[in-house]
């Protein structure tokens, strides 16, 4: 009896109360499960066969054979230091440039709420948009940037900006960032917002400068919020290829290439969906254990605070 | 409550006669679907044009015109494949029908096709998209590339015609483009001798004229690939015209040949040397007014021969209307329609009969000059194989690329290619 009791308080056992709890749970289990758990788990399964597209292909489990085949492949070799400059670039610039932003929004101007709004444009574009209308403006004999370029002094002759091995990396990671900076901005605005004005004012009592509040209030307080903005970013970019995809198709030389795209391709171009499956396992993996690493580093941090 | 009861009854009863009635006419009328990419304006209303005449003669058997896009076609097709989605009539190109065929999905057209059609159609079309016997599909168009040129900066630099008779060879096309080529007083380059966009292209269009096939058959039915002597010394021109005559742009490299056009009309390129036949409808329609420009006979090198690729219109194996889909497709394609269809998407028809039609032999927009073209089309093994999506992307593009910036040595090159083509082929 005791240990029935003790279980019910805990929550293990089910009590009365919490029986209906559990019932309202259900319906959003199931589409979770059904949704979402199901296709990951399948998708993990596909990575480990050979399935192949066409009519009448038996799926057969092939053990970790796909993945002896990922270490040959030179151009997904190539893709995962392609993906390490990707998401470094992508996430340092876009938490840069979303915090400047956010700092700016948070000032108190008129129309403020009107800058807040457009800041979001660019977030709101659907990505294939995006990447179309940076080709145009990337392109080197039409496009708006080589002319407005030239026009300041600072280049003299066209720049093939996605044809070329410096700048076809640069210029995509240029667009992720101007496309999902608003993300970043809003979400550091949110937090910003919730910081205790007292603090900065008993900081004023005290003396500090407006550097001292930033460095000593801002920052720790939007700690929380930076990690998940960072861990999620981290997600978003490493699994981006929607805009490499119209932008530069993984060229010039595979210097674009990003191991989504490989996948994609491998799927729908080349009918391997079981490789592309493995490819993205792989991805999973590298997610998962970067998720791991950077909870266990906010974990031992609180530890210590 | 008698009288409510009846009403409901006649309701009732009315309603089932009706459906009766709706479920055999839906029964005896076929709808059928028919996909297609066309894009020109033009080509999407003279396909609705015959897809209405067809509706209007035709009672047992509807078709449905439906739109899809250059861009995102195979990726559909296939998903449509997998799911028992596919449309009963699809417009393709022939190098993802043929995989597709590869992979079982289409049916074998020629016992389905009429005698008719069959001596009509090209032979080298079909053989376009014939694989080990079985035909996967009607081929409709060919897809042909030309040269363009500047008619007054080549009047201006003295440079003399070629004619069919006597065609430029490689070394004639390379002088041209040196003289073509000038020179600001700072060393910046005035204009281009050639436009050309993705190199990639060039070299897999120019295989055929230097008999650099890149995929070898071997005797138990493989494939191999292989840079020979032919195929070294294709790849080898292209670097020198870019790296050593510096006679294209290298802002261009990364473009499709159809965005080099806004250069090409503006005069800071005198050709383009490798370009789809269907250019011409956007020179007609975009170029300045006074812009004078004609095509160029075929390049010469061993042979004049140009890769074959055909748009085909294919039917799904699993389709359970293959006979009506067939029917609907003798119509489409009959000698008129198609020579309609090809007119409007300014490409060429497959069948014999309708090149000699009447709107096609015409000396208007260089029609005569282009079907030039259609007579040296020949099908290399890259797009017989059925790997040539595979290889071009994922070897000979990204290689290519390496070379031509000077990241790596010929040499290198071609070990880099002979070695990545063996990893794709033994998958």
């Amino acid at each position: 009896m005791k240990i029935t009791k003790f279980l019910k308080t805990k929550g293990i056992l089910l009590t009365t109360r919490n029986k209906e709890f559990y019932f309202l749970l259900i319906p959003s289990c199931i589409i979770i499960l059904l949704f979402s758990f199901y296709p990951l788990l399948r998708g993990v399964y596909l990575g480990f066969t050979n399935y192949k597209f066409g009519v009448n292909k038996e799926l057969i489990f092939t053990g970790l054979d796909n993945f002896f085949i990922l270490f040959k492949d030179r151009l997904f070799l190539q893709s995962l230091g392609v993906t390490v400059k990707w998401v470094f670039f992508n996430v340092f610039f876009l938490y840069i440039a979303g915090f400047f932003i956010a700092l700016l929004l948070n000032v108190d101007i008129k129309f403020k709420e009107i800058f807040r709004c457009l800041t979001l444009v660019p977030w709101v574009i659907a990505p294939v948009v995006r990447g179309l209308m940076w080709r145009f403006f990337y392109n080197p004999s039409y496009g708006v940037i080589n002319v407005i370029l030239k026009n300041m002094g600072i280049i003299d002759n066209n720049i093939n900006w996605l044809g070329s091995y410096e700048y076809a990396l640069p210029a995509a990671i240029f667009v992720n960032v101007w496309s999902t900076t608003p993300f970043v901005a809003v979400a550091l605005l949110a937090g910003l917002q919730t910081i205790d004005l007292q603090l900065y004012e008993a900081s004023s009592i005290d003396g500090a400068n407006i550097f001292q509040k930033f460095i000593y209030i801002t920052l720790p307080q939007l700690k929380v919020i930076s990690i998940t903005i960072i861990i999620l970013l981290s997600i978003w970019t490493i699994n981006a290829f929607d805009i490499v995809y119209v932008l530069t198709g993984g060229g010039p030389g595979g210097t674009t290439n990003l191991p989504m795209l490989l996948a994609y391709n491998e799927a729908f171009k080349y009918g391997r969906p079981g490789y592309a499956a493995a490819i993205g396992n792989f991805v999973l993996l590298f997610v998962i254990f970067g998720l791991g690493f950077s909870y266990l580093i906010s974990k031992n941090r609180k530890e210590k605070l | 409550m008698k009288r409510i009861l009846i009403i409901f009854i006649l309701i009732l009863a009315s309603v089932n006669v009706l459906g009766i009635a709706n479920a055999q006419s839906d029964e005896e009328v076929i709808k059928l679907q028919f996909a297609t990419p066309a894009w020109q304006p033009s080509c999407i209303e003279t396909l609705k044009d015959i897809i209405n005449e067809w509706n209007k003669k035709e009672e047992k058997i509807k078709v449905e015109y439906i739109q899809l896009d250059w861009g995102s076609i195979h990726d559909y097709l296939i998903t449509a494949f997998e799911t028992g989605e596919a449309p009963d009539i699809f417009h393709y190109a022939s190098y993802g029908v043929l995989e597709f065929g590869n992979r079982g999905y289409v049916e074998n057209v020629f016992p389905l096709l009429s005698e008719e059609l069959k001596k009509d159609l090209h032979p080298v079309a079909l053989e376009t998209i014939t694989k080990n016997g079985e035909v996967w599909g009607i081929p409709i168009l060919w897809e042909g590339d030309i040269t363009i040129y500047n008619k007054e900066i080549f009047k201006e630099e003295g440079i003399d015609i070629p004619t069919s008779e006597n065609p430029w060879n490689f070394e004639d096309l390379r002088a041209a483009a040196k003289k073509l080529t000038t020179i600001r007083d700072d060393g910046s380059v005035e204009r281009w001798g050639m436009g050309v966009g993705m190199m990639v292209t060039v070299l897999t269009t120019w295989g055929p004229k230097f008999n650099a096939d890149f995929l070898y058959e071997t005797e138990d039915g493989k494939w191999e690939f292989k840079i020979q002597e032919n195929e070294k010394r294709l790849i080898k021109y292209l670097y020198e015209i870019y790296n050593e005559d510096k006679v294209i742009s290298p802002e261009n490299l990364s473009l499709h040949s159809h965005e080099i056009l806004p250069d090409f009309y503006k005069g800071n390129v005198a050709m383009i040397p490798n370009i789809g036949v269907w250019i011409r409808e956007n020179i007609v329609s975009a170029a300045p007014e006074d812009f004078k420009w004609g095509v160029l006979p075929p390049l010469k090198d061993k042979t004049q021969n140009c890769d074959a690729r055909t748009q085909v219109l294919g039917i799904p194996a699993a389709s359970e209307t293959k006979e009506e889909a067939m029917k609907f497709i003798e119509f489409l394609v009959d000698r008129d329609n198609l020579a309609r269809i090809a007119y409007s998407d300014w490409l060429f028809p497959t069948r014999k009969s309708s090149l000699q039609s009447e709107i096609l032999q015409t000396d208007e927009y260089y029609w005569k000059d282009c079907l030039d073209t259609a007579e040296h089309m020949t099908v290399t093994t890259l797009s017989r194989s059925g790997y040539s999506i595979e290889i071009v992307n994922k070897v000979l593009n990204p290689i290519m690329q390496d070379l031509l910036n000077d990241k790596i040595s010929l040499q290198k090159a071609i070990e880099n290619m002979e070695q990545q083509a063996e990893f794709v082929l033994q998958r």
